[in-house]
């Protein structure tokens, strides 16, 4: 029985899973997940393009890789498949929580693990009454959120938001008021406002990733990936960071194991990113100008890779795109300033462990480029055993 | 004119009269391609970036 893989876009990592899974010789079926309409009658389902009838292939087939970018059709995509009796690959209920970081945040508060000090403020910055006046919030929301984080830096966050955006830090008042005037009702913040106390993380955050098979229990990689920089307090290499590779010590691994088991519960087989801080605070191994002089650095090489990342002709000739794109890699690994700061983050964190801090987790997670060779992680090989592992138990007629 | 989807292989019907920058979808997998450029019988497609509603990770 072959392995679905639900797609908006073929990116680069979808193909890498597609590479990944050949090697392994394993079947994937491509189903697309966007210009296609779905029917549900009495007389079942279908599921076709203007062009193609992708009925008899999600017939045949008994779990799903869900691999659609946007947070709401992942959402959908994963309780239709459900619903027409697929496994997914993440379940429905660990996408439900990852989608809303207040959600993520709770899930892992309530097992004890540490959290960012958190204030959610159930109100929307402006509202309108039903005779057409406009009522202002932004001083009671500030008010209310001063309250349970003090007066300190406030990082506001958009709940369902990704890659860093609309996230905002306000150093006092005057600028709490104006964050807060800029959050509306959106598709990635439905409703109030997500506020945090700010970490005071050093140069980096870290994001590691947790699996669990069928029949096998929860284990976190050894290595994560750094994501490190002076330039924003937001460390999304979307943003432009620079990227390392690091061991995590057992106790990090643990409180990882704990945060997937926070979301994934009873379901059997699913994969997270987890996203994390190390409250550095003052226990800073070495000055900031040493390691910027090194991050520095590495801005020619990563220059390179990030043009390399860019190149249109990738998804043409992926194989070669892929070898530029590990030599570019293995280059910037290679260097001298490359190998300083990872041991300057791998100490930090071994010295630090303790102040660990989880506050998201990514049920999609891009990793071709990035995790893949700097971490060593290619995210497709536990994917496909994820997948692998709940549909051989349908086959042995072990399905619930 | 005939070439195929980047995407999903499937054969795509190009209307003789596409112009450049024209958008056309695969109606296969949906995928949505742009004239790039057009030279006797032969036509070069390019693959649209959309902004999303949100994007991935």
């Amino acid at each position: 029985m072959s392995i679905g893989i639900l797609y908006e876009r073929s990116e680069t990592d979808e193909m890498g899973i597609k590479l990944t899974a050949e090697e392994l010789g394993i079947d994937l079926e491509y189903i697309p997940f966007r210009k296609i309409s779905i029917r549900i009658d009495k007389n079942g389902y279908s599921f076709k393009s203007k062009g193609k009838n992708y009925s008899n292939v999600i017939e045949d087939i008994s779990v799903v890789l869900n691999r659609t970018q946007s947070k709401n059709r992942r959402l959908f995509a994963t309780y239709l498949l459900e619903t027409f009796g697929k496994h997914v690959i993440n379940p429905s209920p660990v996408e439900f929580v990852c989608y809303s970081k207040l959600r993520t945040l709770l899930h892992f508060w309530v097992e004890g693990i540490g959290i960012p000090n958190t204030a959610y403020v159930p109100c929307d910055s402006h509202e309108t009454t039903k005779d057409g006046n406009e009522i202002y919030n932004e001083e009671e929301i500030a008010d209310l959120i001063e309250q349970e984080l003090g007066n300190g830096e406030i990082v506001i966050k958009p709940d369902a938001g990704t890659h860093g955006r609309m996230v905002s830090l306000a150093k006092n008042r005057k600028e709490l008021l104006m964050n807060i005037q800029e959050v509306k009702p959106s598709i990635i913040n439905p409703v109030g406002i997500l506020a945090q106390e700010f970490v005071q993380k050093w140069f980096y955050d870290l994001r590691i990733v947790v699996t669990k098979e069928r029949g096998k229990a929860p284990c976190c990689y050894s290595k994560g990936l750094a994501r490190a920089g002076f330039k924003d307090f937001r460390t999304n290499t979307f943003l432009g960071n620079l990227v390392f590779g690091v061991k995590l010590p057992s106790h990090i691994r643990n409180m990882a194991v704990k945060c997937g088991k926070a979301i994934g519960k009873n379901c059997d087989a699913w994969l997270l990113a987890l996203d994390a801080m190390i409250a550095v605070g003052k226990n800073k191994i070495v000055d900031d100008a040493f390691v910027m002089s090194e991050l520095d650095k590495l801005a020619t090489p990563f220059d390179v890779v990030k043009k390399v990342k860019a190149d249109r002709t990738k998804k043409m000739d992926f194989q070669s795109w892929n070898k530029k794109l590990e030599e570019s890699f293995q280059n910037y690994m290679n260097s001298e300033a490359y190998e300083n700061v990872r041991k300057i983050i791998e100490e930090s964190v071994e010295k630090n462990r303790y102040s660990i801090i989880f506050h998201e987790a990514n049920s999609c997670p891009e990793f071709w480029e990035q995790t893949r060779l700097v971490a060593g992680i290619n995210l497709a090989l536990p994917l496909l055993k994820c997948a692998q592992s709940v549909a051989e138990s349908s086959y042995r007629g072990e399905r619930k | 004119m005939k070439t195929k989807c980047p995407e999903c292989n499937a054969e795509l019907e190009v209307p003789k009269d596409a112009l450049q920058g024209e958008i056309l979808s695969c109606s296969c997998c949906g995928l949505e391609l742009e004239v790039k450029r057009i030279s006797g019988e032969s036509v070069e497609l390019q693959e649209l970036t959309i902004e999303g509603e949100d994007w991935g990770e």
